[in-house]
């Protein structure tokens, strides 16, 4: 069992929209979960939101491309941007998140969202392009969490 | 995202729908934030029909939280789905907000 799907976005933030559809139909497509949908949509608004807010610094228009592939047992996300080069897998996890409400600093939770909720993630840089592979594997118990 | 808003005593009630993320969280600022600006003190917000929260609603919810704080007043989160739940255990929201399982429970709080 294996199919695809690749969304193709500009670099205007209201494009997740666009996204989210995709993504519903590709979960209705490939019979996956809410759960598996809500993973899916997270981890990609959390890429798409850091892609907006760091990686360009001109007025120009850029596209994102987000290639869905269902395997068996996972899913592979296959996220390339063209914007500066950011390696998301030299990451460390944030040391606020047992700190207090007063403590608490807004922001820096993304990338850890997005390493919680997917299973493996790598990174290379191709000419211009950052190009981001994670994998999310669908365990028995996600997908009857409907 | 739909936001419904409604009023019960002094509690103001917010039913959010659909998606809070990095496009959809300034709306809710906008009627969260400003009625605590305007000393609104007692916040429920209703995630019945919440399909996902990103970091930018959660950073929405924690700037709220930090404001009430200040003013001696309280937020409680109401209805939420397991996979939003580990959202915010993931992101160790979970000890700083009072969490209740239906909106009843929630007006209870206060």
């Amino acid at each position: 069992m294996k199919s695809e799907t690749t969304i193709k976005l500009k670099n205007k933030k209201e494009q997740i929209n666009l996204a989210q559809e995709e993504i519903t139909e590709f979960c209705a497509k490939q019979n996956l979960s809410n759960r598996i949908k809500h993973d899916l949509n997270l981890i990609i608004d959390e890429l798409f939101s850091n892609t907006i807010l760091y990686a360009y610094d001109d007025n120009r228009d850029h596209f994102i491309v987000i290639k869905l592939v269902r395997r068996s047992s996972s899913i592979k996300i296959i996220y390339t941007d063209d914007g500066v080069k950011f390696n998301p897998t030299k990451y460390s996890e944030p040391s606020h998140l047992s700190k207090s409400l007063d403590e608490k600093p807004i922001g820096g939770l993304g990338l850890h969202l997005i390493n919680k909720f997917t299973d493996r993630m790598e990174y290379r840089r191709k000419g211009n392009k950052n190009i981001i592979t994670l994998e999310k594997t669908i365990t028995p118990k996600s997908q009857q969490q409907k | 995202m739909e936001i419904k808003e409604n009023k019960q005593d002094a509690i103001l009630i917010l039913e959010i729908s659909g998606h809070l993320d990095a496009n959809t969280s300034g709306q809710l600022e906008k009627k969260l934030i400003s009625p605590i600006d305007n000393d609104t003190k007692q916040i429920i917000i209703d995630f019945s029909d919440l399909e996902y929260i990103s970091s930018s609603g959660l950073r929405l919810l924690l700037l709220a939280a930090k404001k009430l704080d200040k003013i001696d007043g309280k937020i409680v989160l109401c209805s939420m789905e397991d996979f939003i739940k580990e959202v915010f255990d993931i992101s160790g929201f979970t000890p700083i907000f009072t969490i209740t399982s239906s909106q009843e429970e929630a007006i209870q709080q206060f």
